[in-house]
């Protein structure tokens, strides 16, 4: 195999793996986005200025969100 | 007042969130110089007067562009976010328009990036104690019942429409715009993108549906704008599409756009779950007899000035368009009652209440 199909090869490889590590990426740029929006609702709660009820409804959501984006949805 | 308004989607979006901030700044511009306008880019960061002017035309003195760093943000006195993007930290008070929530009451029609992008927004808004802005009581029946808000905290105010929806426009131009898109027979008219809620495989189902007489006089224009799982839809409009009977149109600009509405001799928006329904109040505005859901915010918006049908029947989509085609009364009637109806979402009527949230809004 001469060095020019080698370096071929190689490229493929790793233009294909950047696009399988795509996906994953983002669902790991989402999950960090819902932890922080997590935080943020839960320090509101606690200082009083989101109502109680409204922050568990908002956090319910948000953690299942992140579950989804985890892949664990717990179905 | 020294007022923030993102217009980001209003230069780079489209749909009804992108008409939303167009109109906002548009109006704000226009109908309230006695206060300070700053607008801005929070997707881009443009910030050159000229790029803004390009989608909103020349804008009035009081009107500034910039960037949107935290100096300019502190010497505002509130920043409105009209596109699920909250500026940085820095402005004193917000305000956020929360069109729809619709991805928690109907999240299999939403991507999950949508969702995430979509709460996430809406948390920071409620954190950061914004003024939230409901499109219509629906939505904020839905923020009560799906966030436990107090409907007290939620405002609720209609988007203005585009003043070129109206219903006189000029025939001569009226007909080249038509003769410029290729629709020259008598047509029905769905607006919408391509996105499962919009509901336009059931439409298409309905129009299968409708006697042969009907299908041959009349052509369906699908005025679309891209969305998102719709993969299916595509290739089954594609296929119609080569048949003849379904014209799809996308990319079109507001006057032709209004050309269209004004001739058509229905337009159809059945769809499944909305914060508003622009379509519907611009259709009403151009004189369009309309045929919509029953469900959702739509016969709010239509207010008993549209054919209401359940948009989960294909048969009963199909039976209000023919209703409407075959009735000259009901059309004529409908013709009549729209524009009045859609008053209500003029800049004349909408920015005066606008006004009075902000005023609240920065004496709270």
């Amino acid at each position: 195999m001469s060095a020019g199909v080698a370096l071929l090869v190689l490229v493929v490889a790793a233009g294909l793996a950047a696009a399988c590590s795509r996906p994953i990426l983002r669902r790991r740029r989402l999950v960090r986005r819902l932890l922080r929006s997590e935080a943020s609702v839960a320090k509101a709660v606690s200082d009083g200025r989101v109502s109680k009820a409204t922050g568990e409804m908002l956090l319910q959501h948000l953690e299942g969100l992140r579950r989804e984006c985890s892949g664990n949805n717990g179905s | 007042m020294r007022i923030g308004v993102d217009a980001g989607r209003a230069l780079h979006g489209y749909g009804g969130v992108a008409s939303y901030s167009r109109q906002l700044a548009n109006a704000l511009a226009r109908h309230a110089p006695e206060h300070d306008l700053v607008i801005f880019d929070l997707d881009r960061g443009i910030h050159r007067r000229e790029v803004f002017e390009k989608t909103l035309g020349p804008l009035p003195s009081n009107v500034q562009t910039a960037q949107g760093s935290e100096l300019e943000l502190a010497r505002l006195d509130l920043f409105h976010a009209p596109g699920f993007v909250l500026p940085p930290p820095g402005a004193p008070h917000h305000v956020v328009t929360v069109h729809d929530l619709t991805v928690l009451s109907h999240p299999e029609y939403h991507t999950l990036e949508n969702r995430v992008r979509t709460m996430v927004a809406v948390a920071g808004a409620l954190t950061r104690g914004a003024t939230i802005i409901s499109d219509s009581r629906a939505t904020r029946a839905e923020a009560v019942r799906l966030l436990s808000m107090s409907g007290e905290s939620l405002e609720v105010l209609p988007p203005m429409l585009d003043p070129r929806f109206n219903p006189a426009g000029n025939d001569e131009l009226d007909e080249a715009a038509l003769h410029k898109l290729g629709v020259d027979a008598p047509f029905c008219l769905a607006v919408g993108s391509l996105e499962p809620r919009k509901n336009l495989g059931r439409l298409l189902d309905a129009w299968e549906l409708l006697p042969a007489g009907v299908r041959d006089e009349h052509l369906l224009v699908v005025v679309a704008s891209a969305g998102w799982l719709q993969r299916e839809l595509r290739s089954r409009l594609s296929d119609i599409e080569r048949d003849g009977s379904v014209r799809l149109l996308t990319r079109i600009g507001g006057l032709d756009l209004a050309a269209l509405y004004r001739r058509a001799r229905v337009v159809v928006f059945p769809s499944l779950a909305e914060g508003f329904g622009l379509p519907v109040a611009e259709a009403m505005a151009c004189g369009a007899p309309v045929v919509t859901s029953n469900v959702s915010s739509m016969p709010e918006v239509a207010g008993g000035a549209a054919v209401l049908v359940d948009p989960e029947d294909a048969d009963a989509i199909a039976d209000g368009v023919a209703r409407v085609l075959e009735r000259t009364e009901l059309r004529r009637d409908l013709r009549e009652r729209g524009p009045e109806q859609a008053l209500q979402f003029s800049a004349e009527a909408v920015v005066p209440r606008l006004l009075e949230i902000y005023q609240r809004t920065v004496e709270r």
